[in-house]
């Protein structure tokens, strides 16, 4: 009540308040209290992927074993947390299927794909793709993420592993791979891009190379997507745009160089929140992409809500909580 | 009445906000080593940021010269940068090492062998490239475990104060810099005379150290005229105990070889 209080008095005085970030018509300001949560209850190591639910609660994971996936309300408290058996949860996606929604949590430890109800009770496991003549043991598999096609096919992306996107039927057989590590580097995440009606496509981060690429659901590439320094994470699709957590912008892994960066329907760059502002030379190439302002060390995923706001979770960056960029 | 003190106590902080660095600028020389000049470039493209920088080895603060052109340098020197914005406290320093050159070998003998996964050409070691963080830019020479000779020579008599060697430290993955470093020229009867030598001093850490890919070791000379060097790089040899890989060979990363 009495920060709210403070607020308030901010907004009056027209003192200082925290700083927006963003570029064009995608500027936020920076909200570091939106999470309520209490370390000493729900406890996160890395935070990981953020999904929303059908009724606008936020689904995270974490590799913290004391409780992999906290649900949390629109303004940060923990609702509910669950799951204790997932060292390397990761990856997180939610799937309504047929009126039901499920998650598929990727463990990158235990090298599969968890299928569960939102209460955590596990339907279904996506195992290592032992038959597929790529792969010699399971510990070569390290899912990061997943996407659900049309049909209801389920794309795996091995991110942590050899960088194959694999398509699973919804009893778990595997039906194709595509990618792999002469195609991507660090294939770390990947969704199903409806932005265009007449062509479904599916984009996947090729975070090492900072190049995010279209395929076609048969896994066709179809275009190249240069996003130069921005080692992005996973694309996540809100209206006609794209966003991305980018975990760094310069090696090595941990410099704590990351930024929130944003592609328009045509996926040019058109704001990096916390970084530099985009531009592009007089034949299209964009400029290098780098940190400016240091709101993040290493921003993982993001979840934007229909407000337009940000949410950003971070790895390795001292067990934090997710940051709110609240859009101005 | 203690909650009223409190917040008015507070308010300043409380309404300022949360202060956030600025993250350094991005600071780029068109070539760490040179002959004649080197270009030095900075970027920073935040709106009403400004960068600032120093030359002279002093830290960059807020009222040092301001960045405005790329800079252009025709003596070796350290550049350091800050960028800065009314919103935001300064950044750390970035920094860039450009390095003159007096002389280049006009030719390079290998007596050892690189490994095979780094093998860059001979020349790479006198072609002004500075080698980038992929040891397998095609750029750097890697050995693993062997002293390594080097045999450079010039179309001109040679008269140089000092060697640059240009070599990598990342203790994580194995790499660590010479332990020991001999330069030799041929007396009258052909005989190698030792011009200079180097070694360490005290044993190094490697625990925690950050990677460092423009590692340079200068080794002084006594001036004589030659056309012939030979170099003798004795690694650091076995991993030391609580490494990861402790008792094997450390690998030795070589980029560059020049004469001031």
């Amino acid at each position: 009540m009495q920060q709210t209080a403070l607020a308030g008095a901010g907004l009056l005085t027209g003192l200082p308040q925290d700083p927006v970030i963003g570029h064009g018509d995608f500027r936020y300001r920076i909200n570091q209290r939106w999470c309520k949560a209490d370390p000493a209850q729900h406890p996160v190591k890395n935070c990981h992927e953020m999904v929303f639910d059908k009724q606008g609660r936020i689904y995270m994971t974490t590799d913290d074993i004391r409780n992999n996936i906290l649900v949390f309300d629109k303004d940060g408290k923990v609702q509910d947390a669950c799951g204790h058996e997932y060292p390397g949860a990761h990856g997180l996606t939610l799937h309504d299927e047929g009126g039901e929604e499920v998650l598929y949590i990727t463990d990158y430890e235990r090298h599969m794909v968890i299928k569960t109800t939102l209460q955590g009770v596990v339907i279904r496991t996506f195992e290592w793709p032992a038959d597929s003549g790529k792969y010699h043991s399971a510990s070569e598999f390290r899912p990061t993420e997943t996407a659900v096609g049309p049909d209801g096919d389920l794309f795996v992306a091995d991110g942590y592993g050899k960088d194959y996107i694999l398509q699973y039927d919804r009893e778990g057989n595997l039906k194709n791979m595509f990618g792999g590590p002469d195609v991507l580097r660090n294939a770390h995440g990947i969704a199903v891009d409806k932005r265009n009606p007449d062509q479904t496509v599916l984009l996947v981060t090729s975070r090492a190379e900072n190049k995010l690429k279209r395929f076609s659901p048969d896994g066709t590439l179809l275009e190249t997507i240069d996003l130069p320094g921005a080692y992005i994470c996973r694309p996540v699709i809100q209206g006609d745009h794209v966003f991305f957590a980018v975990l760094i912008s310069e090696l090595p892994w941990d410099s704590g160089t990351g930024f929130v960066c944003i592609l328009d329907k045509n996926n040019r760059v058109v704001s990096n929140p916390g970084g530099n502002v985009p531009r592009y030379d007089t034949s299209g190439n964009p400029g290098s992409l780098y940190q400016t302002v240091k709101v993040f060390k290493h921003p993982h995923d993001v979840l934007v809500d229909t407000n337009g706001n940000i949410y950003v979770s971070q790895w390795n960056s001292g067990n934090v909580y997710p940051v709110l960029l609240e859009r101005v | 009445m203690k909650h009223l003190l409190f917040i008015f106590l507070s308010l300043p902080l409380l309404l300022k906000g949360q202060e956030y660095r600025l993250a350094p600028p991005k600071i780029y020389a068109d070539s760490v080593f040179f002959l004649q000049k080197a270009q030095v470039t900075m970027a920073f493209d935040l709106e009403n940021a400004s960068i600032h920088f120093s030359t002279d080895g002093s830290l960059p603060l807020r009222n040092s010269p301001q960045y405005e052109k790329p800079l252009v340098l025709n003596a070796s020197a350290t550049v350091q940068a800050i960028s800065d914005h009314p919103d935001y406290v300064p950044s750390k320093n970035a920094s860039v090492q450009v390095i003159k050159a007096e002389y280049l070998a006009d030719s390079v003998r290998l007596v050892t062998r690189p490994d095979s996964s780094y093998r860059a050409a001979p020349a790479a070691l006198c072609d002004l490239q500075k080698g980038s963080r992929d040891l397998r830019d095609g750029r750097w020479l890697g050995f693993r475990g062997d002293t390594v000779l080097v045999e450079m020579t010039f179309a001109k008599p040679l008269q140089c104060r000092q060697v640059l060697i240009s070599t990598a430290s990342d203790p994580g993955a194995w790499v660590f810099p010479p332990r020991r470093i001999e330069v030799y020229s041929p007396d009258k009867t052909g005989k190698w005379q030792l011009l200079g030598d180097w070694a360490v001093r005290k044993e190094p850490g490697w625990k925690n150290q950050p990677a460092d890919y423009g590692f340079y070791q200068e080794v002084g000379l006594k001036q004589v005229e030659t056309r012939r060097i030979r170099i003798k790089i004795i690694p650091y040899g076995k991993l030391p105990a609580e490494h990861p890989g402790a008792g094997a060979p450390a690998w030795l990363f070589l980029d560059e070889i020049l004469f001031q």
